[in-house]
């Protein structure tokens, strides 16, 4: 109910004190049908979920092996966490700019901050899971005669994998802010010449033609990919862990 | 405590040697590549950090980020602690206002710099609403949670022996939901934190994430490093004295603070 | 005829240190041996340390003085030829009842040289006996209690190790169910065959009579610290069903064994 209150207040507010480039609801949509039909708009979402997902595969593929053996093995856990907790609070953002210096302002480097992202809360979360397997299941798989190495696959990986799940999901949601902020921020510094996706061409509306209504479907767009990656997720998730209730 | 100290003791012994191992690492890297634009050695970044620090530019652009996160922080939770107790303790306003909350909250905050851009322009306006956009979801949705998980036995308790509504809010409910309240700023504040680097580097003429920028187009890698290390430095420490601040006022929530 | 001796525990002391509180002296002076072919069933109030006692026969405690050995070896750690069936079952919630019960055989050294089709009969069969058949594709979490109690069983016996360390298996169980199964655990550590070819069993309860029923010996410990007060042997012919319990000297053991820990259980109770 509200929701359709506010797009109603939103419209009449706007078509009596703005001028015709403010944006309303009814532009907004035009300008979306404009984007969507001219492919820009799709094509722009394609490249940023691309660069998401790799920069997500490459973290997941590192972290979640990563953490399996720091959960799993204390001096594994000992050496490698200090680095872990060195560089988890520096905001992915910040290394844009080293990853601009290093890389340049193509796709590499969009990769690597969306990996850089994704990958802590993946390995706290892989840790997490693995140290918290009940004792008494771990003992089990011992007294079956099963080594180390087997335990771990057989019973750390599933026992754990719902809470890796859980950080699959937030790295997902951080990775995809990250990519919009690292195309802004390209877009921003080098100029139109970056390399595509939705955040730069969220830039270039705002930059060069102060195209408001298109920003807002920007934006719009941004929330429904968020949306649509967690409920991807989640049913992944479910599907692989059918015996979690509910 | 004999145990607990040891370990703890080996736990900085591990950080010490671990790091030291990173360290040399670097310092190796950056003598083989010896290109100190791409990577200055350790010691150029420490030589930077101390410049900086002697210049006092490296504080004052960490105190005008945290300034702005402040002021971002107070504002988020004056916008969503109360709305959100109100959510938690009516069903109905929850029915009204959640799906404007969930229609929005996709949009992360950063999403919102170009159109801020154009309202407030480039200068303080624009971080500040950027970042209390960032700390307002998980706050308000930290308190709903909170409020919803008291327990209904200790306002059932306080009804029957008659406490007016008003101090059952106030004496019983606030209370109650304070542990996850204050773990819903913790994530608020790392959320917004976040989303300052972006949105300085793109939109305000100082603080952190402008040094950054700014250093990285003089091409002085050493200072964009030691910048850098100063957002996570800060990062860490507002996070430390929030769970230490948590642990000061809600001293019975041992595990809310584990998250 | 002089039995080989299987495990054997020699002067047992076991003490946990935890940190911040007073240590605990879990067991103290336990001294037993178990014959091959023996089934021996601990019975003893909450806490006396019973479970301590099977952890160290599996290898997953160590003793903090004496030795335990299986077969003149000493146990340093657990080893598939011990099955243990733990107090709170362990069973692993991502796997089925099917999945839990073909664990060991498919993971473990108890599944080697057998081939797919050898171990699913191996599994369909234990799964039959204790009653399981229909609801192989549950999760434990979709099972009762008595029904996760009989997947560890069931998961205990398809890997058919020689000896059987079971703590308190059917204590969950309702009285009729547990009755059957106290029957069907006879039959299958062999009461009909001779004492060389039955598994070796060390059983925890905490109902006297099903000790008696199932035991040939019944160690009584008791509490704080935990020792082992007496081993009362249980004559009873084998094999046993529902006469033995019917007869004077299954009643008279029980009253006997009663007897021997009725004060702590009280002092325990009341305390
Ligand atoms: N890991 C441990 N750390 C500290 N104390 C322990 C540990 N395990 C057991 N204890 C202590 O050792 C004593 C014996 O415990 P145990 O579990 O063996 O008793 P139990 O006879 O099996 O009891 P129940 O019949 O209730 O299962 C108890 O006092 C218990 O508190
Ligand atoms: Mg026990």
């Amino acid at each position: 109910m509200l929701p359709l209150a506010l797009v109603f207040v939103w419209q009449t507010w706007g078509v009596i004190t703005g001028n015709p480039r403010t944006p309303v609801p009814t532009r907004v949509v035009a300008a979306a049908l404009q984007l969507i039909e001219s492919g820009e708009l799709p094509l722009a979402i394609v490249q940023s979920l691309g660069r998401v997902f790799a920069g997500f595969a490459i973290a997941a593929l590192l972290a979640i092996p990563l953490g399996l053996a720091m959960g799993s093995f204390r001096r594994v856990e000992r050496n490698v966490d200090p680095l872990v907790e060195s560089f988890r609070p520096i905001a992915a953002i910040a290394i844009l700019p080293l990853a601009i210096l290093w890389l340049g302002t193509g796709t590499p480097a969009a990769v690597l901050i969306v990996a850089y992202a994704a990958f802590f809360p993946i390995v706290v979360n892989t840790v997490a899971g693995a140290k918290r397997i009940s004792p008494t299941l771990l003992r089990a798989a011992a007294t079956m005669g099963l080594n180390r190495f087997k335990v771990i696959r057989t019973v750390v990986v599933p026992g754990a994998l719902p809470s890796i799940g859980v950080g699959l999901r937030i790295a997902m949601g951080v990775a995809w802010t990250a990519i919009v902020a690292a195309e802004l921020a390209v877009g921003a510094k080098a100029g139109g010449g970056g390399s595509g996706g939705i955040g730069q061409m969220m830039f270039v509306f705002y930059a060069y033609s102060i195209e408001l209504n298109r920003i807002v479907v920007c934006m719009i767009a941004v929330g429904l990919v968020a949306l649509a990656l967690d409920r991807l997720l989640r049913g992944g998730l479910r599907f692989f862990m059918p015996w979690m209730a509910r | 405590m004999a145990i607990s100290s040891s370990s703890r003791f080996g736990t900085v012994i591990a950080y010490v040697r671990t790091m030291a191992v990173f360290i040399a690492v670097w310092w190796a890297v950056s003598v083989w590549t010896s290109n100190l634009v791409l990577l200055p050695t350790p010691f150029a970044v420490i030589e930077a950090i101390v410049d900086l620090a002697r210049d006092l530019e490296l504080f004052v652009q960490a105190g005008i980020s945290l300034g702005r996160m402040m002021i971002s922080l107070a504002l988020a939770s004056l916008l969503a602690i109360p709305l959100g107790l109100l959510m938690g303790l009516r069903r109905t306003l929850d029915d009204i206002v959640d799906p404007v909350i969930e229609l929005l909250r996709p949009i992360s905050g950063i999403a919102w710099i170009p159109l801020a851009l154009f309202i407030f322009g480039i200068g303080n306006a624009l971080p500040i609403f950027i970042m209390t956009y960032a700390a307002f979801f998980p706050i308000l949705l930290g308190t709903v949670a909170g409020v919803r998980g008291v327990d209904r036995g200790l306002i059932d308790a306080a009804r029957t022996m008659g406490v007016p509504r008003r101090t059952i809010v106030t004496r019983v409910v606030v209370p109650a939901a304070l542990p996850s309240l204050l773990v819903a700023v913790r994530l608020g504040v790392a959320s917004s934190w976040t989303a300052v680097v972006a949105a300085e580097l793109i939109g305000a003429p100082s603080g952190l994430g402008y040094a950054v920028e700014w250093y990285r187009e003089l091409l002085m890698t050493p200072q964009v490093m030691a910048f850098i290390a100063m957002i996570g430095v800060l990062g860490y420490l507002t996070d430390t004295s929030l769970r230490a601040l948590a642990q000061r006022f809600t001293p019975w929530a041992a595990d809310a603070r584990r998250m | 005829m002089s039995e080989a001796i299987k495990l054997r525990l020699e002067n047992i002391g076991k003490r946990f240190d935890v940190a911040g509180a007073a240590r605990t002296i879990a067991v103290q002076d336990f001294t037993l041996d178990v014959a091959q072919g023996e089934f021996l069933v601990i019975v003893g109030p909450s806490g006396c340390g019973k479970t301590t006692v099977l952890n160290m026969l599996a290898g997953l405690e160590l003793p903090t003085s004496g030795t335990v050995s299986l077969n003149g070896r000493r146990i340093t750690g657990p080893g598939p030829e011990r099955g243990v069936m733990f107090q709170d079952y362990a069973l692993f919630p991502w796997h089925t009842v099917w999945g839990n019960v073909e664990f060991g055989l498919r993971h473990g050294p108890a599944g080697d040289g057998l081939d797919a089709a050898a171990r699913e009969r191996r599994v369909r069969s234990h799964i039959d006996l204790v009653g399981l058949s229909g609801s192989e594709g549950k999760y434990p979490h979709q099972l009762s209690g008595g029904m996760r109690q009989r997947v560890a069983l069931a998961r205990l016996m398809a890997n058919e190790p020689a000896v059987l360390l079971m703590d308190e298996p059917l204590a969950a169980l309702d009285a009729q169910t547990r009755i059957i199964l106290q029957e069907e655990l006879l039959r299958i550590w062999g009461q009909d065959r001779p004492s060389a070819e039955r598994r070796t069993v060390v059983f925890i309860t905490h109902a006297i009579d099903e000790a008696v029923f199932l035991a040939d010996r019944v160690a009584v410990m008791t509490t704080h610290p935990g020792r082992l007060k007496a081993v009362i042997d249980v004559p009873l012919p084998r094999p046993r069903d529902d006469a033995t319990r019917a007869q004077s000297q299954f009643q008279a053991l029980s009253q006997h064994i009663w007897g021997l820990i009725r004060d702590e259980a009280y002092r325990a109770t009341v305390t």
